[in-house]
């Protein structure tokens, strides 16, 4: 086998290895992911009764997007602070911190072994490929969580967005009759999840793991403050959804949105990793 | 293979931890780098791992300059700073995973290595129960398994006892056997002088003499 051969194949090995070690090091965060789906969603849906809406009217589709339901963007009036969406923010810090630490630790630890056997490349690109099949599982496990309650609920299974999700987030929606389809937010939101996490990895390997988390967090902190197409966040949030909620973003941007994003991470991050100096627990570039 | 560290310099802002060193690094030989901590060895050996990127010099393996030619080293086991294993796996299962990469290890190998590092290679303790001693045997283990033809020891005999240094005094004696280039730090000099075919002595960050000890 000639050299190159022998390295491609030990690329592959490698990223074989890291979906083995990255995902075995994962289950309790699955687990707990699913416990925070069923009660987030779970919790979601309760509310609506508030609201005078009928469980059993909510689709399959309005239990999956409020996982995601966010809040109405602030506005001031005195004595009315701003309050994150709690149940938004903790589902998505959660993703946040599920794809964070594996790519660090690995290449402070056994990920060593890796770059010596293989480019640091494709190192950077078996990480990648792990943050997008952990995000896909990710949400995996909260479609799974909506089924359920579907399920349960004895709700329908349809596609479509009711006026009923929306109700329970905001009272600014204005959602036809049939509702509306829900592909291209559910597209937009998986497509901004998986940009928005590979961004931390490449940060966190610029600067470090907990400047890149807490930038992750502040943005979406922000995002739900306030509702503009250049606050990434927003395309994760239901509550902001354009043709739903007026001045709403629109899904298909945030997808172009993502993938401009996603390519520029991974991109520089091969740029900056391919010349910084891995020293132990520190990088200096 | 013949393994060229050639005029090596590395500055981190305003630190010179390497000042144009060059070490040569034969097949079937030992080489020393002996020095006390801070005199540049661990940098220079993760320099010639490809983990640090050289301020300026070059680093050959049988004249490919390695970030140029190479992407990563040729056949390179090493033990940098500790071993770098998983905590919930066993020793056997670590090699196992490394062995995956290139796929050129048998079971056989690993358990030979283990063996040879003087610990039990159906242990079914996990790395993270493992005294500092066995840790650091199979971090050796780790770093000749899969036959390399560069072998980088870093300060092996660290937390080892009598029977421990004596046993990377063998290991590292096969290795030479075999052909392999040994590059080996130790700030023990007799352990050097007992095994080294040649010592570059370091002292901040430049190599100030060499020896033939053997």
């Amino acid at each position: 086998m000639s050299k190159r051969a022998a390295t491609r194949r030990a690329a592959r090995r490698a990223l074989l290895l890291d979906l083995r070690l990255g995902f075995s090091t994962s289950t309790r965060w699955y687990a707990l992911t699913a416990l925070f789906a069923l009660c987030s969603i779970e919790l979601a849906v309760a509310g609506s009764d508030f609201f005078g809406i009928e469980r059993a009217s909510l689709t399959w589709a309005d239990h999956l997007a409020l996982f995601v339901g966010g809040c109405e963007p602030y506005v001031f009036r005195q004595g009315l602070i701003f309050v994150p969406p709690a149940g938004w923010l903790l589902g998505l810090l959660l993703l946040a911190y599920m794809t964070l630490g594996y790519p660090y630790r690995d290449l402070m630890g056994f990920g060593q072994h890796a770059l010596m056997r293989a480019s640091r490349a494709s190192w950077l690109l078996s990480k990648c490929a792990w943050i997008v099949l952990t995000v896909l599982a990710f949400w995996a496990i909260v479609v799974a969580a909506a089924t359920v309650i579907t399920v349960l609920d004895g709700a329908p299974f349809s596609l479509r967005l009711t006026q009923g999700a929306f109700a329970t987030v905001t009272g600014l929606a204005n959602v036809p009759p049939g509702g509306i389809g829900a592909l291209p937010f559910f597209a937009g939101m998986l497509g901004m999840s998986v940009a928005l996490c590979l961004a931390q990895m490449t940060l966190a390997f610029i600067v470090r793991p907990s400047v890149a988390f807490g930038c992750l967090a502040a943005l979406l902190v922000v995002s739900a403050h306030t509702m503009h197409p250049a606050l990434l966040g927003n395309y994760l949030m239901l509550a902001r959804l354009g043709g739903a909620v007026p001045g709403g973003v629109s899904p298909l941007v945030g997808l172009g949105v993502a993938a401009v994003l996603a390519l520029a991470s991974v991109v520089g991050g091969l740029f900056f990793f391919r010349r910084t100096d891995l020293v132990a627990k520190e990088l200096f570039a | 293979m013949n393994v060229i560290a050639r005029d090596i310099t590395k500055t981190f802002k305003d630190a010179t931890v390497l000042d144009h060193v060059t070490v040569q690094i034969p097949a079937g030989r030992v080489t020393g780098l002996w020095g006390i901590n801070g005199s540049g060895k661990t940098m220079l050996m993760r320099i010639i791992c490809g983990l640090v990127r050289p301020t300026s010099g070059e680093v050959l393996f049988d004249r490919k300059v390695l970030g140029r030619d190479l992407a990563h080293p040729l056949s390179t086991g090493a033990l940098i700073e500790g071993p770098a294993l998983l905590a919930n796996r066993t020793g056997f299962d670590n090699l196992r995973l490394i062995g995956m990469i290139n796929g050129t290890a048998t079971d056989r190998d690993i358990r030979r290595a283990i063996a040879q590092v003087g610990l039990d290679p159906n242990e079914r303790k996990k790395f993270k129960k493992y005294s500092l001693g066995m840790k650091q045997r199979l971090g050796i283990a780790a770093a000749v398994f899969e036959k390399p033809d560069l072998v980088i020891l870093d300060e092996p005999t660290n937390a080892l006892d009598t029977s421990g240094v004596e046993m990377v005094k063998r290991v590292v004696a096969a290795e030479r056997e075999r052909g392999a280039a040994v590059l080996m730090a130790c700030h023990d000099k007799s352990v050097l002088d007992a095994v080294a075919d040649h010592v570059y002595c370091m002292e901040a960050g430049r190599v100030v003499r060499e020896e033939d000890p053997r």
